[in-house]
């Protein structure tokens, strides 16, 4: 019974002194070996038990390795499964909201067309971050912002984000590389509020600075010439902008309708109106 | 094999009983924690988006290559709307009755079209207005369901004339108060 006792004790110990060490090779550099299993696992397909299985790995090495929790949300946001989408991305907010509270806002925007719950992650993140304007899937706070707001028809603060977007970009990088997207949105809000003249000078901008060819620009501009009873060169733009949208200059996205999307029935309805 | 069970009986056999149990426990011990990651690992058994074709709804059409589905990466998106999604979003909200509904949140349809442009194998999810879980108006998610699945709505897909393939497509309806404000993505 003794001898049992001591070899519980040792038991014990050995016990003791596994975990110890896991511990402390854990503690020493579990990221390092975290990020190590996750560049294994992304060289597969996204999204396929190789990829989750390893990214998984790499998360229960290291449960705070952010971008490791959002890769693992990635592949449910773009096959429609918001339901297991959503807890995990917003593991990685809670682990990392500089970095992940605006790409939430992106995604809120864009996947799930939830413009209020956007704006709200766009703004948190800008408040976290004061004398910095972030950048979320690579545009500013600014111009998501007013996207947001032209989905909720708030043309007022819509214009007011497009402005100061366009207003540090040109100050950082000049008007030539301020992204295409920005005036024309922007005229889509002048155009709204019937300040046609302002929306006219934003599409002129959009189709200059893509090489005179946009077909969303176009479209507008014929709209307004329309409005303004040009039909001669109401006619002109809207035959540029079907000859443009069947070249493939427009304003569409890979994984999402695009907002204020147009289709070939739009451009045609409004050429037969004219 | 009769001598490896020998050749371990020779090694026990000069151990005493407290020794044998001590090692006993150490081997489980080692044994328990690879069979636990083992399991780990086999956490994600399908690629993400899988629908498994025999446990879902509508799912008694014919599909040309069920081993072969094409757009399981992101949806068949516009490539799937016969016409465009335009057209599809026109008669959809032309045929549904949002005054019989009250309910707000989102419906996802995850499904296959086969290769004859025909929707089945639908995989629903009803959710609230913050992408929680909620059951929604059985009625409303029933007739957005026979307003999806109508096979004049989804393209034939293929590479040419003769042979079509069996896609994946899937579609949320944003809905408040019963009207659909979105049909995404």
């Amino acid at each position: 019974m003794e001898k049992l006792q001591k070899y519980c004790l040792k038991l014990i110990v050995v016990l003791f002194l596994i975990t110890a060490c896991n511990t402390s090779d854990l503690k020493k550099d579990k990221r390092l070996e975290a990020e190590k299993v996750y560049s294994e696992a992304i060289k597969n397909i996204q999204g396929s038990p190789a990829f989750m299985n390893g990214i998984a790995n790499a998360v229960k090495i290291d449960p705070t390795f952010d971008k490791a929790v959002r890769e693992l949300s990635v592949a449910y946001v773009k096959r429609g499964m918001p339901l297991q989408w959503k807890p995990i991305f917003d593991q990685a907010v809670e682990l990392n909201p500089e970095k992940w509270l605006g790409y939430r806002g992106y995604l809120y925007l864009w996947f799930y067309r939830d413009y209020k719950k956007a704006i709200q992650d766009f703004d948190a993140v800008d408040a976290l971050t004061p004398n910095f304007i972030d950048n979320p899937q690579g545009h500013s706070v600014h111009y998501w912002r007013g996207i947001a707001y032209l989905g909720l028809k708030d043309y007022e603060n819509s214009i007011s984000y497009f402005q100061k977007h366009l207003k540090s970009q040109k100050e950082k990088l000049g008007e030539d590389w301020v992204e295409i997207n920005a005036y024309l949105y922007l005229g889509i809000a002048y155009y709204e509020t019937n300040e046609l003249e302002k929306a006219n000078l934003c599409f002129d901008n959009a189709i200059k600075y893509n090489d005179n060819k946009f077909a969303d620009a176009k479209y507008y501009k014929s709209k307004i010439y329309k409005q303004k009873g040009d039909i001669e060169k109401a006619k002109i733009f809207i035959k540029e902008a079907l000859e443009e949208f069947n070249l493939g200059y427009l304003n569409k996205r890979v994984y999402v309708e695009a907002l204020r999307e147009l289709y070939l029935d739009d451009y045609k309805e409004l050429e037969l109106s004219l | 094999m009769r001598s490896f069970f020998g050749i371990i009986l020779l090694l026990l056999k000069p151990m005493k009983s407290q020794k044998i149990i001590f090692y006993f426990f150490i081997t489980f011990f080692f044994f328990g924690c690879f069979t636990k990651s083992k399991k780990e690992i086999d956490k994600y058994q399908h690629y993400i988006g899988y629908i498994n074709q025999e446990k879902v709804l509508l799912n008694d059409g014919y599909l040309c290559n069920k081993d072969e589905i094409y757009f399981t990466f992101k949806g068949a998106g516009s490539d799937g709307y016969k016409g465009t999604k335009k057209r599809f979003r026109d008669t959809i909200l032309s045929k549904y009755k949002h005054q019989l509904y009250k309910d707000s949140g989102y419906i996802s349809f995850r499904f296959l079209v086969n290769c004859r442009g025909e929707a089945g194998w639908f995989e629903i999810s009803e959710m609230n207005l913050d992408l929680e879980e909620k059951k929604l108006d059985n009625k409303m998610v029933q007739e957005l369901l026979d307003l999806t699945s109508k096979k004049g709505n989804w393209n034939v897909f293929g590479f040419n004339e003769k042979e079509g393939a069996d896609y994946y497509m899937y579609l949320i309806y944003r809905i408040e108060n019963g009207k659909i404000t979105e049909i995404l993505p």
